[in-house]
């Protein structure tokens, strides 16, 4: 399989998180590259002009199609963004419309191309890999790789996912209750009190789990966790498998 | 009406958590029945968390019809304008050039995350801002849309109740 690596702008602020993700996918082998995405939009470019936020996505997949590949992100909000565009694009006479706008900037996509979070391209090679570390580990999830349901990778209610395989790789976990829950992160510019205390209410939870330390699977959550940090340490979790090896 | 006012969402919702006055049960109600906008509607965390409602309102989606509709309006909040206009100019979200655009508009971080930034980056919290290669197709991309866009508010592409059709994706938003 050939994935196109698509990092996405929260990487840039947490840089060691795409890196190591890099470094973990190739050490397994994997056919991965890095090429010239724009941003997904978000929410944010969705509400203001659908039109426009469904072309990017669609910008971003013709460039994945053109090289056979898929695409690989390591942000939740990027894999919600891309997923869902590329459903609304199977769709022929959407897509039709879409490459009107495409074919201005000499692209078209044909469809298909698959949409995926790192999480669930390493956890099928767990059995490569394997960590020298006695760490008890908090996994956190956060909200967008889980909902809404039909988007998310795992059981919205349930999940396991993530504990199943930093697991299979030699993690001690803890039971974390907070695991699924809002690091308010997107409240940073609109409510920041209220982003702070949601962060801090995570790591608090944390801590009470007997957890060294918390590993996350989105740049935001990573960042924001970071700016209230109360002495576990925080570390995206490709950065804890490779500085473990 | 779908919503039957059971609360789940209230129960479960981030923004709810942190601000007392935000209250996503009664914001369907209002905006459901009588069509009423909520300013509040900009604190929602879009946590999802509200998937749980058992009418499958699905109040997150509610959020941003009714911010899509302010937006409509020109009524948008400046780190939504600063934040569509570095994507539209950058290709992608430059923070840098976000920042200034945000400072312009006169809001101003909050100081520890810019502490965390200047901590983790070092020097490179304060890199210019930098186009990516990309940015020139975006632009383009933005450009075609909204000329299209203004056409259609012209044309016959509007339809009876004067509202634009949706001009590429077939869905309303
Ligand atoms: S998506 Fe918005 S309304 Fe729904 S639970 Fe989260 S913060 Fe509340
Ligand atoms: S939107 Fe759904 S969860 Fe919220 S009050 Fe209405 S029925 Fe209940």
């Amino acid at each position: 399989m050939k994935l196109a690596f698509f990092p996405g702008c929260s990487a840039k602020s947490s840089a060691e998180y795409a890196i190591s993700a890099l470094q973990l996918m190739k050490k397994l082998g994997i056919d991965v590259f890095c090429s010239d995405f724009n941003c997904c939009g978000t929410h944010i470019v969705e509400e203001y002009n659908r039109d426009i936020w469904l072309a990017l996505n669609a910008r971003n997949l013709s460039i994945a199609e053109e090289e056979g590949a898929d695409i690989v992100t390591i942000c939740p909000a990027c894999y919600q963004n891309l997923k869902k565009a590329a459903i609304l694009l199977e769709d022929e006479s959407v897509r039709r419309n879409v490459n009107g706008v495409l074919a201005s900037v000499g692209r078209k996509y044909e469809g298909g191309v698959s949409v995926y979070h790192v999480l669930e391209i390493v956890k099928e090679f767990a059995g490569e890999i394997s960590v020298n570390s006695n760490l008890r580990v908090a996994a956190y999830y956060g909200c967008q790789i889980l909902r809404p349901p039909e988007i998310g990778i795992d059981n919205a209610e349930n999940p396991s996912i993530f504990e199943d395989f930093l697991k299979k790789v030699g993690f001690k976990l803890v039971k974390f209750k907070a695991k699924s829950d809002c690091c308010g992160g997107t409240l940073l510019l609109s409510n920041p009190e209220g982003f702070k205390s949601r962060s801090k209410s995570i790591l608090d939870e944390a801590k009470k789990s007997g957890a060294d330390c918390v590993a996350t699977l989105c740049p935001l959550c990573q960042f924001s966790l970071e700016i209230v940090q109360n002495g576990i340490e925080v570390l995206p979790f490709t950065s804890l498998i490779v500085q473990n090896l | 009406m779908k919503c039957y006012q059971c609360g789940t969402c209230t129960a479960d919702c981030t923004s709810a958590n942190v601000n007392d006055g935000f209250n996503p049960r009664r914001m369907m109600l209002e905006y459901l029945e009588e069509g009423k906008l909520s300013e509040l509607c900009w604190l929602c965390a879009s946590c999802f968390k509200c998937y749980r409602c058992p009418k499958n309102v699905k109040p997150y989606e509610v959020m941003a019809e009714m911010r899509a509709e302010y937006i409509k309006m020109g009524k948008v909040p400046a780190y939504v304008k600063a934040f569509v206009e570095t994507v539209k100019d950058y290709g992608e979200l430059d923070e840098t050039a976000f920042f200034i655009k945000l400072a312009k508009a006169g809001m101003i971080m909050d100081v520890s995350v810019i502490l965390s930034t200047v901590r983790k980056r070092g020097v490179k919290a304060f890199a210019l801002p930098k186009k990516s290669g990309c940015a020139k197709e975006v632009s383009k991309i933005f450009a075609v849309i909204e000329r299209s866009f203004k056409d259609s508010l012209r044309d016959e592409s509007r339809d009876e109740e004067g509202v634009k059709r949706p001009l590429v994706s077939g869905v309303p938003a």
